[in-house]
């Protein structure tokens, strides 16, 4: 076909490129959902409500207490086995090594180096999802413990008893920090001095407190993830691999001196990184850092402190609500001192802290975790494409953003539920009463239903 | 363990760059277009047929047509002009082949040509893709350019030319051209604007609030130009990834952090958003009205000395923007 030369008006040409509408993508809000959000929060506590109603009248008696059934996976001995451990520990040591080099060797642009990416996503989330859904696959891969375990030391002296899991909720408070406040994420050098700084210290206290007491309540990470693991149906008892019913690990938790601190830290940082994604915080913290600046403290630095106040406030926020809650369930009488019920219900934290991680990082792991793939295929940004996976693009597009949301409701539900459950069940063992033993569940289910409808309204916020 | 390190690197080849010089290593292979893009690279005047006298009415009736051509700028001075452009099939896709332009004053004046108009790819290494970039349904994934000469002031017509389908696929435009007195935006040699862009310090931390890219490049925003400016050489880049005017704005931010990963230290890299509170109701921020500018995107590559080297406008991809951001070097 021959055309004409005709010559089109300059802004109609240009317009062959230029969509109609400015706002083309249209990728942050999420579409229309066929009920509004606020009754979600609703319905996840009704349903909360209706769980607490069938356990007080279905689950008289306590299940959960004793030392959870056990069945052996065929092959769980050869799982359990110490080759085994030593294989998992070495690819440990090996992953903490290519982090160290690929933050040093590296790109210096954290989006273009592995270490920001593994560390702050495949680690520090993904082992999250792996350690509730397959058990404690950390304690297997810990290149810390690997480590320590070839050093000679077996310890120099006990473990003080009195430091309990705090060594841990300390650790965790500052990764947190370096990984929401600090801004070291930016640098992959920094970061992975961070990590180097840790490793020296980790290894440093193993020599001191052995490597299974330091292992058991110090070193962060171990306890994080031991502590998600209880969920697991999966176990390793006695070097064989088995499974037991869900949950029952969680029962078994020593509430040690530092364990309520702990849980505060995991909900409270996850709390304050979902609030922070939101308008409300946005313009709280442009606010304050006016405030900040005033005081004579740098432009530069003065957001850093922002963060830091909001990081700590959401801890403290945490730890209080469930100080009314334990203080509530104790003034319904019993006999049990506040501090005993705050350790004995504070295992039913944990499925919470799970949620509030799986809800706020599922797409953070499901979409940017994706960037392991071309990253882990030129570690040290040598042009290398090792899995042949260097121009593997991250798919937005396997989970719709209603889907998302649908999924993150989902999660915090049944970990609300999970959560009233285990409390259910401690307090039919704490109480010689049944009947007393509901009337301190109702503050119970007041704290979860408070928890439920934070988690969602955060889940909201992001993006807003 | 160091020994096994220092091994793979030594047999992987250690010290190379990730930077191999294919820019079409990004590129889906699916449906030919990596193919298609690395020959749409490299045309030469020799493959389009000499004017030999004739019209640019002449030249066009000569060939087939279809295509639309939608130009990437509408700023273009008396000499020397950079001429960017996509080519849209009937469909609305995109069309890649060696492609040149034909230029005249009128349709029936003697036409001027062919420059050849390279493609220039748009997708960056996964890392620096943005999520606009990576959920594009209908990827934009080269941008044409040719350097063409516009001797007066007044309307051009223009007339590109592809070779796909076996064929020479012809589009016609028109752009206008200005005196270069009339242009009041700054050009190469002239000293660019001391103006203070968003930083994320000065937005008090409030990332979103001076990207619209998702996720933020902090990366982009950590130095005010107005403070770096002088110093130092600067590539400034004028964008809105996510209410961009155009299908190529979340590219270049992310060619941006691309190229600030090879030149970062030899350079400062500078992303300022175009509209204010990143609403276009409520017009540009200060720093376009101090540059003058009225579309978007823009780049200016800014000497040590302050003086502007390099400036583009509209679409440009990994090969026209590096080859900017030399200028300052």
């Amino acid at each position: 076909m021959r055309r004409r030369f005709t010559v089109p008006l300059l802004i109609g040409a240009s317009l062959l490129v230029v969509p109609a509408t400015a706002s083309a993508h249209g990728l942050v809000q999420r579409s229309n959902l066929p009920i509004p959000e606020w009754l979600f929060g609703w319905a996840a506590a009704i349903v909360l409500v209706i769980s607490f109603v069938a356990l007080a009248a279905l689950w008289p008696n306590p299940r959960m207490e004793e030392r959870p059934s056990f069945k052996p996976l065929p092959g769980g001995a050869v799982l359990g086995s110490r080759p085994v451990e030593i294989l998992c520990g070495a690819i440990g040591v090996a992953l903490l090594i290519v982090v160290f080099l690929a933050g040093y060797v590296g790109s210096g642009v954290a989006l273009d180096n592995f270490a920001p990416t593994f560390i702050l996503i495949t680690f520090w989330v993904g082992l999250v999802f792996a350690s509730a859904i397959f058990g404690d696959v950390f304690r297997a891969f810990s290149p810390w413990r690997a480590i320590g375990r070839v050093l000679p030391s077996k310890g120099l002296r006990p473990y003080p008893e009195k430091l309990g899991r705090w060594p841990a909720a300390v650790g965790l408070l500052v990764f947190t920090w370096i990984e929401l406040a600090s801004g070291w994420g930016e640098d992959p050098a920094l970061l992975v001095t961070a990590a180097l700084g840790y490793t020296i210290l980790t290894l440093v206290a193993q020599v001191v407190f052995g490597v299974e007491a330091w292992t058991r309540h110090g070193e962060t990470f171990a306890v994080y993830f031991n502590l998600f693991s209880r969920i697991s149906p999966f176990e390793t008892r006695d070097r064989v691999v088995g499974v037991r019913p869900p949950l029952t690990g969680l029962p078994q938790l020593d509430p040690v001196p530092g364990t309520v601190a702990l849980l505060s830290v995991m909900i409270g940082t996850v709390t304050f990184d979902g609030l922070s994604q939101g308008r409300l915080w946005k313009d709280l913290a442009v606010d304050l850092t006016d405030v900040v600046t005033s005081l004579g403290i740098s432009v530069t630095e003065a957001p850093r402190i922002v963060s830091t106040t909001g990081l700590l406030l959401g801890v403290a926020l945490v730890a209080l609500f469930y100080r009314a809650g334990i203080a509530g369930a104790h003034s319904v009488g019993g006999g049990l001192s506040a501090e005993r019920l705050r350790r004995a219900f504070v295992h039913s934290l944990v499925p919470i802290a799970m949620v509030y991680v799986a809800a706020h990082y599922l797409t953070f792991l499901l979409f940017e975790g994706q960037a392991i793939r071309y990253l882990a295929s030129d570690p040290f940004g040598q042009g290398w494409d090792l899995f042949g996976t260097a121009s593997a693009a991250i798919d937005y597009s396997f989970l719709s953003q209603n889907g998302a949301w649908y999924a993150q409701v989902g999660f915090v539900v049944l970990g609300h539920v999970a959560a009233l459950i285990l409390a259910h069940d401690r307090a039919l063992v704490l109480y010689d009463d049944a009947k007393l033993a509901v009337r301190s569940q109702y503050w119970m289910l007041a704290v979860m239903v408070g928890f439920t409808t934070l988690a969602l309204w955060l889940l909201a916020q992001a993006g807003t | 363990m160091m020994a096994v390190i220092a091994a793979v690197f030594a047999l992987a080849g250690c010290g190379g760059s990730s930077d191999d010089g294919d820019s079409t290593r990004n590129v889906p292979e699916s449906g030919g277009l990596r193919e298609k893009l690395r020959a749409a690279g490299a045309p030469a005047a020799a493959d389009f047929p000499a004017v030999e006298g004739r019209s640019l009415q002449q030249m066009a009736d000569s060939m087939q047509g279809g295509p639309e051509v939608g130009l990437a700028g509408q700023t273009f001075t008396t000499g020397e002009n950079r001429l960017a452009f996509g080519v849209i099939d009937a469909q609305g896709s995109f069309v890649y082949g060696k492609t040149a332009v034909y230029v005249a004053p009128a349709p029936d004046a003697k036409a001027q040509g062919p420059f050849p108009a390279p493609a220039d790819v748009l997708v960056t290494d996964p890392a620096f893709k943005s999520r606009q970039a990576a959920s594009e349904s209908d990827l934009f994934a080269a941008v044409y350019g040719a350097d063409v000469k516009f001797s007066k002031p007044g309307n051009w017509s223009v007339l590109t030319v592809t070779q796909a389908g076996g064929g020479m696929l012809a589009a016609p435009t028109q752009v206008k051209v200005i005196p270069p007195q009339k242009d009041d935006i700054p050009e190469v040699g002239e000293a660019a604007p001391k103006v203070q862009t968003d930083t994320v310090a000065s937005a008090k931390g409030d990332e979103e609030s001076i990207d619209t890219r998702i996720p933020t490049a902090p990366e982009l925003h950590q130095e005010s130009f107005g403070d770096v400016v002088g110093k130092k050489p600067v590539a400034l880049l004028f964008a809105t990834p996510q209410l961009c005017q155009s299908r190529v704005c979340g590219p270049v931010t992310d060619i941006a952090l691309q190229l600030k990963s090879k030149y970062g230290k030899q350079m400062t890299f500078i992303h300022q958003e175009v509209y204010a509170d990143n609403d276009p109701n409520k017009g540009l921020r200060p720093p376009l009205t101090a540059f003058n500018l009225k579309s978007e995107p823009w780049l200016f590559v800014v000497g040590a000395d302050g003086k502007v080297t390099a400036r583009l406008e509209g679409s440009f991809g990994l090969n026209t923007f590096e080859n900017a951001i030399k200028t300052a070097l």
